[in-house]
C-alpha cells in the first residue's frame, strides 16, 4: 500500500558539478526537497540558476554529483540503466520547450512513441495514442506529419505524448517559452485540467510569473539553492 | 522496442535520406553482382568442365603405368628407371606414317592389379592403336580416333548403349561423325555396320567390321570411338602383332566406389610399384586452375565490398549526427542504450540486406538474359544446362554475408548512438 503522504519524490542534499579541477562548476550546492502526490510545483528562477539542471536530476536523466534523488523511497543512485529508463519509460512525461517532436513521423506516431519504446502492440498504443490526442483536442490531426502544425498544436502533441504513459510525474522545462501568451495561456489551461483529472504531479521549470502562480507551490532557485 | 518495430523503424530511417540511402546501397551492389557473378561463373565453370570431362573418365577406372620397383621412388615421387621394363614396337598409321611405341607393361603387371583387393576388373589400355580410316557403305572414308571401351563405361551417351560382352564387335561413334556415317540422327546411327581398316606392321591392310551400338554425346571436345574391347584386342594383334604388352592398365572398382575408396586404392596400388592415376587426379587438373581464377575475382568482389563498407560507416556515423537530438529524446522517453544501438545496427544490415539482394536478383537477371545466347555461341553441346549458375545455397549465402558485413560496419556507429548523453542530445542542433 502507497503511503499517500509520503513524498513521491524527494532530494537530500543534492550536490551537482560540471567540469574538473580549475573548470569546476557547481550547479547545484545542496537541494532539499519533497514532492508529494499531485502536487503541482512551479521552478523559478533567474537564467543559469540550476532549475534544469535540478528538473534533469529528479527525472533521472541525469546522476548527482553527491546526494539523492528519491522516487518513492528508492533512490535512483542505486538504480542501473534498466531500471531508470524503464522509471522514465513508465512513470514519468516529459514535455520541453523545443517541444522535440519528430517530423517526419504523423501526431499519431510522435503520440504513441514512449509506448511503443515500452513494446506495446500496434494496436493498442494506436487506440491509446487517440485517446491522448483527443484528450488535447488533436484527434483530427492524427494523421497529419508534426512538420504541418503550429507551435500550440505541437506542444498539445508533446503534451499527449507525456500523457500517454499514464505517468505519476510529469516535467514541463519552459513548456510556454516558444509560444505566444494566448497560446502559451490555453497550454497550460490544458495542461492543469488534465494534471488534476489524472492526479499527476506536475514540475514546471519556467520563467512566467503567471503560470508559478497557478501552481501549488513555487521553488526559487537562486545559485544552486532553494532561496523560497 | 518489439523486433519488428526495430525493422520497419530501421526502414523508415533509410527512406528519410533517399538519395544517401540509395548511393550507400549502390555501392554494395557493385559488390554483391560481382560476388554473384563470380560464383554463378565458376559454379557454371565446373560442372560444365565436369560434364566435358565425363566423357574422357569414369569415376570407377584408374590408369595405371609403370612406377617404382617396391615402392621406392626418388624425390617428389619420380619413379627410378628399370631396366629390362622397356620393348619398343612400330605400327603403321594412317596415311602408312609410322608409330612407335615404348611397351612397359605385360601380362603380369595385369595379373598383380586384377590381385588389388577393391579392383574387379583390369584391361590392357591400347593407347597406341592407329587406325587408316572408318567408313559406311560407299560414303567418304574418314579418319577417326579409337580407344578400348572397358565394361561399367558411364558415359551418358546421346544415344545406345556401351558394347556388351557379347556384341564383340561393337562401336560407341563419336556426336560429330553421325553424318559422316549417313544417318541424321544419333539413334538413326544405331546398328549401322561400319569398316574400319587397319594396316599391319608388314604393311597389310585388313577390313574390320564393327556395328555402333551408342552415340558419345555432344560435347564441345570429342574423344575419340570407344571399341569394344575384345575388337580392339584383335586389331591390336594385327597391327602390333602382340597384345601382350601395354603402357597403360585401366583398373576397375566399382561403379558406386567413392572418393576415400579411389584414394585407398590409388595408395595401394602405389604400393605395388605402379604409378595410378584416379577420376579426381583428371577432375582435380581442370579444377584447380578454375579455383585460381574464381578465388582471383572473388578477390576484386571482396575489394568492392570493403569500400561499400567504408560507405555504409560513413553514411551511419553521419545519420547519427543528424539525428542526436531524436536519439537524445528516444533516451529521455525511455529506451535503453541497447535499444538505440540495436536500431542502428538493424539499419546497417538492411543496407547489406538490400545490397545483397539486388546484387543478387541482377546477377540472376544476367544469366537469364546472357545464358541462352553463351548456349547457342560459345557453349554449344552442354544441353538445357546453363554456363551461369546460381545455386540457391550461394546465393543466400551471398545476402547474409553482406548483412553480416552491414552488421559490423555498422557497430561503430551504433555504439556511437547508444552511448550519447541524452541532455547534450537534446541539446545538439
Ligand atoms: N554540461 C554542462 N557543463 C558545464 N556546465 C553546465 C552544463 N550544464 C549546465 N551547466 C551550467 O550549470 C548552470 C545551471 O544550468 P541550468 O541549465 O540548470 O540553468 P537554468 O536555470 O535552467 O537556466 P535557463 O533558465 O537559462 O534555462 C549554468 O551556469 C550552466 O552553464
Ligand atoms: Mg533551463
Amino acid at each position: 500500500m502507497k503511503n499517500p503522504d509520503q513524498p513521491i519524490l524527494k532530494t537530500a542534499k543534492l550536490h551537482k558539478s560540471y567540469g574538473k579541477k580549475t573548470n569546476r562548476f557547481e550547479a547545484l550546492k545542496g537541494i532539499d526537497l519533497a514532492i508529494s502526490r499531485g502536487e503541482s510545483i512551479a521552478i523559478i528562477g533567474k537564467s543559469g540558476s540550476g532549475k534544469s539542471t535540478l528538473m534533469h536530476l529528479l527525472a533521472g536523466l541525469d546522476k548527482p554529483t553527491n546526494g539523492n534523488v528519491y522516487w518513492s523511497d528508492q533512490s535512483i543512485s542505486r538504480m542501473n540503466e534498466k531500471q531508470i529508463t524503464n522509471l522514465r519509460n513508465t512513470k514519468v512525461g516529459f514535455i520541453f520547450q523545443q517541444f522535440f517532436l519528430q517530423p517526419t513521423l504523423t501526431v499519431l506516431e510522435n503520440t504513441y512513441l514512449p509506448l511503443k519504446i515500452a513494446g506495446i502492440s500496434s494496436h493498442n498504443r494506436k487506440k491509446l495514442a487517440k485517446e491522448a490526442l483527443k484528450s488535447v483536442d488533436l484527434l483530427d490531426k492524427s494523421d497529419n506529419l508534426a512538420n504541418d502544425l503550429s507551435g500550440g498544436q505541437r506542444q498539445r502533441v508533446a503534451i499527449a505524448r507525456a500523457l500517454i504513459n499514464n505517468p505519476e510525474v510529469i516535467f514541463a522545462d519552459e513548456p510556454t517559452g516558444n509560444l505566444d501568451s494566448e497560446t502559451g495561456k490555453q497550454i497550460i489551461e490544458l495542461l492543469f485540467s488534465l494534471q488534476k483529472k489524472n492526479n499527476i504531479t506536475l514540475i514546471i521549470v519556467t520563467h512566467d510569473e503567471d503560470l508559478a502562480k497557478k501552481c501549488d507551490r513555487i521553488i526559487k532557485i537562486s545559485d544552486g539553492k532553494i532561496i523560497k | 522496442m518489439r523486433t519488428l518495430d526495430y525493422i520497419s523503424t530501421a526502414q523508415t530511417n533509410l527512406l528519410r535520406t533517399k538519395v544517401r540511402t540509395f548511393l550507400t546501397i549502390l555501392a554494395f551492389v557493385i559488390g554483391t553482382f560481382t560476388l554473384a557473378m563470380v560464383t554463378a561463373f565458376s559454379q557454371g565453370l565446373r560442372s560444365y568442365v565436369n560434364t566435358q570431362l565425363s566423357a574422357y573418365g569414369q569415376p570407377n577406372a584408374i590408369i595405371v603405368s609403370l612406377g617404382s620397383a617396391s615402392n621406392q621412388t626418388g624425390p617428389n615421387g619420380i619413379p627410378y628407371y628399370q631396366p629390362n621394363r622397356q620393348s619398343t614396337i612400330t605400327a603403321s598409321g594412317p596415311r602408312g606414317d609410322k608409330k612407335t611405341a615404348s611397351y612397359t607393361l605385360n601380362q603380369s603387371d595385369l595379373t598383380k592389379i586384377k590381385a588389388v583387393p577393391g579392383i574387379i576388373a583390369a584391361y590392357p589400355d591400347y593407347v597406341t592403336l592407329a587406325i587408316d580410316y572408318a567408313q559406311y557403305g560407299n560414303l567418304p572414308k574418314y579418319i577417326m580416333d579409337v580407344q578400348g571401351a572397358y565394361p561399367t563405361e558411364s558415359i551418358a551417351l546421346a544415344a545406345g548403349s556401351f558394347p556388351t560382352i557379347s556384341q564383340s564387335t561393337g562401336i560407341v561413334i563419336p556426336y560429330t561423325y553421325i553424318q559422316a556415317f549417313g544417318a541424321n540422327s544419333a539413334s538413326q546411327a544405331l546398328g549401322r555396320t561400319i569398316n574400319i581398316q587397319v594396316t599391319s606392321s608388314a604393311n597389310q591392310p585388313k577390313i574390320y567390321k564393327a556395328v555402333i551400338t551408342g552415340v558419345l554425346p555432344n560435347t564441345a571436345h570429342q574423344p575419340g570411338a570407344y571399341l569394344a574391347n575384345q575388337l580392339m584386342s584383335s586389331m591390336v594383334q594385327y597391327q602390333t602383332g602382340t597384345t601382350s604388352q601395354f603402357t597403360n592398365i585401366i583398373a576397375l572398382a566399382n561403379t558406386n566406389v567413392t572418393k576415400a575408396q579411389r584414394l585407398s586404392l590409388k595408395t595401394a596400388i602405389q604400393a605395388k610399384g605402379y604409378r595410378a592415376t584416379t577420376y579426381d587426379d583428371i577432375i582435380a587438373n581442370f579444377n584447380q586452375p578454375l579455383s585460381v581464377v574464381s578465388a582471383g575475382l572473388t578477390g576484386f568482389a571482396a575489394i568492392a565490398l570493403l569500400a561499400a563498407t567504408i560507405g555504409i560507416i560513413n553514411t551511419l556515423l553521419m545519420a547519427v549526427l543528424e539525428r542526436t537530438q531524436e536519439i537524445g529524446l528516444l533516451k529521455a522517453l525511455g529506451m535503453r542504450r541497447k535499444g538505440i544501438t540495436f536500431i542502428y545496427l538493424v539499419e546497417a544490415a538492411s543496407i547489406g540486406f538490400w545490397g545483397g539482394i539486388i546484387g543478387v536478383l541482377l546477377a540472376a537477371l544476367v544469366g537469364y538474359v546472357a545464358n541462352p545466347i553463351l548456349n547457342r555461341t560459345i557453349f554449344t553441346g552442354i544441353g538445357s544446362a546453363h554456363l551461369l549458375t546460381y545455386p540457391l545455397v550461394y546465393m543466400a549465402g551471398i545476402i547474409v554475408g553482406a548483412m553480416i558485413i552491414g552488421l559490423l560496419a555498422g557497430t561503430l556507429p551504433a555504439i556511437r548512438a547508444g552511448k550519447l548523453d541524452p541532455i547534450e542530445a537534446l541539446r545538439h542542433e
